[in-house]
């Protein structure tokens, strides 16, 4: 048992590797979703994991909750390693840990009505019974802002912002320490994604939650985030508080990434720095830094040796080769 | 600005389903010049992309019910026979889609599927054709473009597959290219790819693009002039800028507070309550109301009307000499 009041999950070198079907005679390939990820979130912070499709963010998410086995690493959820819990212990620890995920018409049993949706979580890990389910499940309908009378209704009678309450008020109903949201946002339009992003700030602040947002909108997870962190190619490419990152990214990954979200003011003309080709297959990673092929900084180091992090201040780290003459350049520019 | 192209005029769009009739468009009207881009932005189900699939007649009818005006120069396009029809799509007015894999197809080659394009509207030879396949993959910068002509769609990733598409619907320099939601499948890096080499083509052969998104920043970004389409109606339209920093309307002042801004701090971001109305029962007055905190019951019951100045139209009635005197 590790002990530390401030942390309330640490990840040490995570992989996780899925095997590909190839031939008899042919080598085992691995789709390499997950590459020695470490990262230290703690209580009250929103942790931003931001990356394109197919970076590996959703795959994290799910092997921090373990709803995936991870192939290597740890995973120390206060002070305690899931990674090798199992069965009736592996459960007490779920309880403190929840997900919201992108679909909320998916992810939602379209059969069974609210009231039995929100009442699951309690009669599963045994909070109460009888009739007081019925009133935590209206107390948690009130919390995401939703009337009682929703209680009786079935899914198809909401709209997507609504739905994404319920599916939030069932995440909320065993108490987490740790709320997951995976895309929560990224179906909803604009006008209705204010109001769930409002809601879960409010929540946070009232329940003290810990959250990791997971998106592909830097604009939200900017917004949203204490602390972000960028992942490429499987790995984290850089690690920072918002403000450090958005003002003073390093990575030349980051720095593409956040010139290239358009932004919503016509009289702005930004110097936009514009990648070339796209990323490599996870199966065959490029040799050294996974970023060399699309990088104009890339030189003979990054295309053999893969780069370590490079700490810029305690709560600021770059995975990149060149990081200190970037971060000078920057300082100087 | 120069001559215009497009005029549509007091479209009408129903859906005649089991669940009743879903007044999709609202009397739409707005135009298009030579060269210009102009965007459509709404959230969904406000009309954005069944307005386009209008002007190409791609809607199957029934169940779509479609009433006005799209004048292609002087054409109505809505009063041709289907022959007559297909020598304009594709060919002076053609349309990317949101999803590239879905729009392509799957057992054709992309070499084979782009000189079908050339086959249908101009009597050219195979070799004439694969030529000027080849060129236009050249111009949207697809990387040796040999080998691509012999490829499948799977083969290519997504922002290929997108490149591929727009080289597609450029291959018979279409005076009008329809893009609905082209870059929302794609990731950030890869949509700024994409706007830019949109913006780069409309410079090169002064194609005009009616840009169909849910993304004010990609509006921002690419276009000329601004149509913000709420509930099957235009409720505000003006040039970019203008629309930007001046919006009038209270749907499009909400949608531009609700995005967070790329300084934000943790700030509370600004909502608009409440969802909108059904299409299948569109209320009496402004569609907005049940929304709008300067709703009064004037615009419960009547339907605001378009008032225009110098290029800004804008359809509330805050803006009437009614509301001013009251």
């Amino acid at each position: 048992m590790r002990e530390n009041h401030d942390e309330l999950m640490e990840v040490r070198n995570l992989r996780k590797w899925f095997p590909v079907k190839s031939g008899f005679f042919k080598e085992q390939k691995y789709v390499k979703a997950v590459e020695d990820v470490s990262l230290t979130i703690r209580r009250g912070e929103t942790l931003g994991i931001v990356g394109e499709s197919g970076c590996g963010k959703s795959t994290l998410a799910r092997l921090l909750l373990r709803l995936l086995d991870s192939t290597e690493g740890e995973i120390f959820f206060d002070g305690q390693d899931i990674t090798r819990l199992s069965g009736e212990e592996l459960r007490k620890q779920r309880r403190r840990m929840q997900m919201v995920f992108q679909d909320p018409y998916a992810s939602l049993n379209p059969r069974s009505r609210i009231v039995d949706t929100l009442s699951e979580p309690f009669l599963i890990h045994g909070i109460c019974s009888g009739t007081e389910v019925r009133r935590h499940a209206a107390e948690l309908l009130e919390m995401v802002g939703l009337d009682t009378d929703s209680l009786r209704k079935y899914p198809h009678e909401f709209s997507g912002g609504q739905r994404q309450r319920i599916c939030i008020a069932r995440a909320l109903a065993v108490r987490p320490d740790l709320l997951v949201c995976d895309e929560c946002v990224s179906a909803l339009d604009v006008s209705i994604q204010a109001q769930i992003i409002n809601l879960l700030m409010d929540l946070q602040k009232e329940l003290g939650l810990t959250i990791i947002f997971i998106s592909h909108d830097l604009r939200v997870v900017q917004h949203i985030s204490s602390h972000v962190a960028v992942m490429y190619l499987g790995g984290l490419a850089e690690y920072g508080t918002k403000e450090k990152l958005f003002e003073n990214p390093v990575h030349p990954y980051t720095r593409a990434l956040l010139t290239a979200v358009p932004i919503a003011d016509p009289f702005l003309t930004r110097k936009s720095i514009r990648l070339k080709g796209e990323v490599p297959s996870p199966i065959d990673r490029p040799e050294g830094c996974s970023f060399c092929t699309r990088c104009e900084y890339a030189g003979e180091r990054c295309r053999s040796i893969a780069p370590s992090r490079v700490y810029l201040d305690p709560e600021h780290y770059v995975c990149c080769h060149e990081a200190h003459s970037l971060a000078d350049n920057r300082e100087a520019g | 600005m120069n001559e215009e192209i497009l005029q549509v005029r007091d479209l009408l769009v129903k859906f005649h389903t089991k669940y009743g009739t879903a007044s999709a468009v609202n009397h739409v009207s707005f135009s298009l010049a030579r060269g210009e881009k102009l965007g459509i932005v709404g959230e969904s189900g406000s009309g954005k992309s069944v307005t386009s699939k209008s002007i190409i007649r791609l809607l199957q009818t029934p169940p779509a019910e479609i009433s006005g005006e799209i004048l292609f120069h002087d054409t109505d396009l809505l009063r041709l026979s289907e022959k007559a029809m297909q020598h304009y799509r594709g060919n002076k007015i053609s349309m990317i889609f949101q999803e590239p894999m879905v729009s392509l197809n799957p057992l054709y080659t992309i070499g084979n599927q782009m000189s079908e394009v050339l086959f249908i509207h101009e009597k050219v030879s195979k070799a004439e054709a694969r030529e000027r396949v080849l060129a236009m993959l050249r111009t949207v910068e697809i990387p040796s473009p040999e080998e691509r002509l012999r490829q499948y769609p799977f083969e290519l990733s997504g922002g290929m597959r997108q490149r591929v598409m727009i080289a597609m619907s450029l291959l018979c320099h279409p005076e009008i290219l329809i893009a609905d939601e082209p870059t929302t499948a794609l990731d950030v890096t890869i949509q700024a790819q994409i706007l830019d080499l949109l913006n780069e083509l409309n410079r090169k052969f002064n194609t005009s693009i009616i840009m169909i998104t849910h993304d004010l920043g990609v509006i921002a970004e690419m276009v000329d002039r601004v149509a913000v389409m709420y509930a099957g109606r235009i409720v505000e339209s003006a040039p970019v800028k203008e629309l930007f920093s001046h919006p009038q309307h209270p749907y499009t002042i909400g949608l531009l507070n609700a995005i967070p801004k790329m300084k934000g701090d943790r700030e509370k971001l600004e909502t608009i309550e409440g969802t909108v109305p059904s299409l299948y029962q569109l209320p009496e007055g402004c569609a907005f109301a049940n929304r709008c905190t300067y709703a009064c019951s004037l615009c419960r019951g009547n339907q605001p009307p378009e008032i225009r100045q110098e290029g800004h139209s804008v359809r509330c009635f805050r803006y009437t000499d009614e509301w001013k005197e009251s």
